[in-house]
């Protein structure tokens, strides 16, 4: 399911009093903001921006977050994708940063001469002080915050979820986000960041491994792969598996289980089919808004039509009608029928007209008109010849369709009758292509040992080739003596004309044979399903297979189909080395976690992994709660307690917890104010930690 | 504007209330000329080092290298693939799929080694900066470049350890007195 932006505006701004802290969970891929003590986030949406420049006015404006495609067609986006205010996990834009609070707080109803309250807003572990410093100055100098806590949004999930039970004081907390994987230990209720680890790897990085891999597998497709769409697809299809060589090998032998994993993208379809359905709605308003307008136009008065037309927009008579047309046309195109007549109407109305000197005598024209005269000719010779030929094509159109339906016919007829024909009518074909071959290199066989200095010379029985060759030797050798002034004259070089003109003489009877074969075969392979075409060894057919063969486009064209990727992308949160980063997996950061923490105390670390606790927009991926309890094992002393548990709410249980915290009335304590924050200096900054037990 | 445009509110408005300096102050005439750090710039700024190693920051807290056997699977199925390609360095996991690998154009083959970070890059030779007054250690990154053959750093006023090159490198050292 797809995440859901929230981004109306709020309207009860006022009713809060200045003392109720305002929330914000600043994540790399959603940004929320809300009052404390609520449960919802009042206004959720990407934290992205983009600025594109306005088509019309050429100004350059600032869209936050995902909206609507269609609205931004009215502006250039060639140069600007969107951008966010983050770099792994922490914000180093403050430009950016700038314009998403902005558009936060304006959704939020914010209105007055500042931000009259304390805000809380999350953090990634060990901020460097630096991007702290520069967020805390944004708030402070620009919005007129009074006061500002920063906090781990892992931590708050994992105090929310301590209030519900799920998890106890002493715990692991791992948090597979957007940008970076983290697991946090906690002890007595607070963040112990010694021991905690981070890997570069997240959500980004699965939607952009199963981006690249479906854009190789379906090259065609590469344009309607978007960002979007892959994560629709990651959200509903991926899983994790339990033991991904098992799974592999369940696909590799083509089980009737792989099968039944295997997904295909009809949603890919369906949104072409949509987006057709809506273009041919939208173009057959647009011709009964013309007609009615072209009506309107015929009952107005004669003096009035400038004014009329004037208010519509169009110029003349005319352009309406033109414009009627051409929206005809496109109509007609997109429902799928030919407008073959349209071109021929028009042609014919042209001829008369465009052509008006061919048939003025010459002595009647002055030397301009004649020129233009002959122009005239050729265009109207170029057109009827293009005309002729586009005749006979169609002729060529009809005859073969004629024969297919009567082909069809006969195989209807008689099914078995029509297939044995084929058949012995491909055996043929077959047998004469190998003859041929046979013949060329005949001689080659017979002569097979005789001296390697006669390299071809028994392959060229063939009489054309056999001349062809004699003019080659004539021309090589022949000038012994003397001077070589061969190409002295002209005529000399006509020698290649003929020698070439020679070997391709050869290979045309050939073709109509093989394309006949070709023909035959594609037709048994349709009707026939046990028909297995013979491995044909020709030199025209190149050994790389990448050469499209023309054939008629099939439903399997449209369909994406998801195997293997299912469980593919998601295995990089366990094995980052799959995409080339070489850091432990989330699995493995446990036992990395715990070693960090060096406490020598065992029923400690009991206790953590007896409560281990998993939140971040990640950790939805069905099956790795399984995985993840497996793969702890291996790395515990066996019969250690293992209990995995997720949050109740992984995406949005950050900002709720961060709520509740705000809501207490020791929370002022915890935040520091603008004066703190220039008195005490970068140290003291730096060493600002919040404590999350209140 | 258009109207559909303004009524979606799809524009962000450049004069907010609540603001006391406004983004068109601030950052006059559309893209900033303000460069930003991006994140390595400003973990180098932070100067980790000079803290105790044993308070967690943002560099200590990151993982270590896997300790699990490299996990081995086809770049183009998604298999177990114990074979690679010697000449594209692409993993297969059987025959036919061999046979699909050879015949891939180039480009796939540096996508499909992209997707593990394996493509070829464009490669360096010889990189000679000598006598550029530059100061600092000399980067761990360097001993990356594995078709580095030739690095000349003489004449500049670095200090610190030289880092591991790999496959018998061979280099001058010279030792610059002072500063």
């Amino acid at each position: 399911m797809p995440f859901i932006s929230k981004i109306e505006r709020q309207t009860d701004y006022n009713r809060f009093p200045s003392s109720t802290p305002i929330v914000i969970d600043n994540g790399a891929s959603y940004f929320r903001i809300g009052w404390a003590g609520e449960t919802e986030p009042r206004v959720i949406f990407r934290n992205i921006i983009q600025r594109p420049r306005h088509k019309s006015t050429g100004e350059t404006v600032t869209v936050v977050g995902d909206h609507d495609t269609a609205l931004l067609r009215y502006f250039d986006c060639t140069r600007s994708g969107p951008r966010s205010a983050f770099d792994g996990n922490v914000v180093f834009q403050f430009e950016i940063m700038e314009y998403i609070l902005d558009f936060a707080f304006d959704r939020l109803g914010a209105n007055g001469a500042r931000i009259d309250h304390p805000i809380l807003i999350t953090e990634c572990v060990c901020n460097p002080v630096q991007s702290r410093g520069k967020m805390a100055e944004l708030l402070f100098e620009t919005y007129g915050v009074p006061s500002v806590a920063f906090g781990v949004d892992a931590a708050f999930s994992y105090k929310y979820n301590q209030l519900r039970g799920i998890c106890d004081k002493d715990g692991l907390a791992i948090c597979p986000g957007f940008t970076t994987t983290h697991v946090i230990p906690f002890v007595d209720g607070e963040p112990v960041y010694k021991g905690s680890s981070r890997t570069n790897i997240g959500g980004y990085h699965v939607t952009d491994n199963l981006k690249q891999l479906l854009s190789l597998k379906y090259p065609h497709h590469m344009a309607r792969f978007t960002w979007e769409k892959i994560e629709d697809l990651k959200m509903e299809h991926c899983y994790i598996a339990p033991d991904y060589a098992l799974e592999a090998r369940l696909f590799q032998i083509g089980s009737k289980e792989a099968e039944d994993k295997t997904r295909q993208g009809q949603r890919l379809r369906e949104m072409a089919e949509a987006k057709r359905s809506s273009r041919v709605n939208e173009l057959e308003n647009q011709l009964h808004g013309l007609e009615f307008l072209l009506q309107q136009l015929g009952q107005v008065q004669e003096e009035e039509t400038p004014s009329f037309l004037s208010k519509t927009g169009y110029v003349s008579k005319q352009e309406i009608e033109s414009t009627l047309t051409k929206v005809s046309q496109s109509l007609r195109k997109a429902k799928g029928e030919a407008k073959v007549e349209q071109a021929d109407n028009e042609e014919k109305a042209d001829s008369s007209d465009k052509y008006p000197l061919i048939n003025v005598p010459d002595n009647m024209l002055t030397s301009e008109q004649l020129k233009e005269k002959k122009r005239q000719i050729f265009l109207k010779t170029t057109t009827e010849g293009r005309q002729r030929a586009k005749q006979k094509r169609v002729e060529e159109e009809l005859e073969r369709e004629r024969k297919t339906r009567e082909d069809e016919e006969q195989r209807l007829e008689n099914p078995e009758l029509y297939l044995e024909q084929m058949r012995t009518k491909y055996k043929e074909l077959c047998e004469k292509v190998e003859q041929r071959k046979r013949l060329k290199t005949n001689g080659g066989h017979a002569n097979g040992n005789s001296s390697s200095g006669g390299v071809g010379r028994g392959e060229r029985l063939n009489a054309a080739q056999r001349e062809r060759m004699r003019l080659l030797t004539t021309a090589a050798f022949d000038r012994g003596k003397g001077e070589d002034n061969f190409g002295a004259k002209d005529e000399d070089w006509q020698l290649y004309k003929l020698m070439s003109k020679d070997n391709d003489d050869d290979d045309d009877g050939p073709d109509e044979i093989e394309a006949e074969l070709a023909r035959v075969c594609s037709r048994l392979q349709e009707i026939d399903p046990a028909f297995v075409p013979k491995p044909e060894s020709t030199p025209s057919q190149p050994t790389t297979a990448e050469i499209p063969r023309v054939r008629p486009v099939t439903k399997e064209d449209f369909q994406v189909v998801l195997g293997v990727e299912r469980f593919r992308c998601p295995e990089i949160l366990f094995h980052p080395i799959l995409v080339g980063i070489d850091q432990a997996g989330v699995d493995e950061m446990v036992g990395v976690s715990i070693r960090r923490l060096s406490t020598k105390n065992e029923a400690l670390e009991d206790r953590l992994t007896s409560s281990i606790f998993m939140t971040g927009g990640c950790s939805l991926f069905p099956g790795i709660n399984e995985r993840l309890e497996a793969g702890i094992r291996m790395l515990r002393p066996c019969g250690s307690p293992i209990k995995v548990e997720r949050a109740s709410d992984p995406v949005l249980d950050a900002w709720r917890g961060a709520s509740v915290y705000a809501a207490n009335l020791q929370f002022q304590q915890q935040a520091f104010s603008r004066a703190d924050f220039y008195e005490k200096g970068e140290d003291w900054l730096r060493q600002y930690q919040l404590r999350y037990t209140l | 504007m258009e109207a559909e445009v303004i009524k979606a509110e799809l524009v962000l408005p450049t004069h907010m209330s609540f603001k006391r300096v406004q983004t068109y102050e601030k950052y006059p005439k559309g893209q900033s000329k303000v460069r930003w750090k991006q994140l390595k710039q400003i973990i180098q700024a932070e100067n980790y080092q000079n803290y105790d190693p044993d308070e967690p920051n943002y560099v200590n807290i990151e993982s270590p290298p896997s300790m699990q056997p490299c996990k081995r699977i086809c770049d183009i199925t998604g298999f177990e693939a114990p074979y690679q390609d010697p000449r594209t360095n692409l993993r297969y996991a059987n025959a036919d799929v061999f046979k699909l690998v050879r015949s891939l154009p180039n480009e796939y083959v540096q996508r499909y080694l992209a997707l593990r970070k394996a493509a070829v890059v464009l490669r360096l030779h010889v990189l000679n900066l000598n006598e550029n007054r530059l100061t600092g250690s000399i980067p761990e990154s360097l001993s990356g470049m594995k078709s580095l053959e030739v690095l000349d750093l003489s004449h500049n006023r670095l200090s610190g350890n030289v880092p591991g090159f790999a496959r018998g490198a061979e280099f001058s050292v010279e030792v610059q007195r002072g500063v």
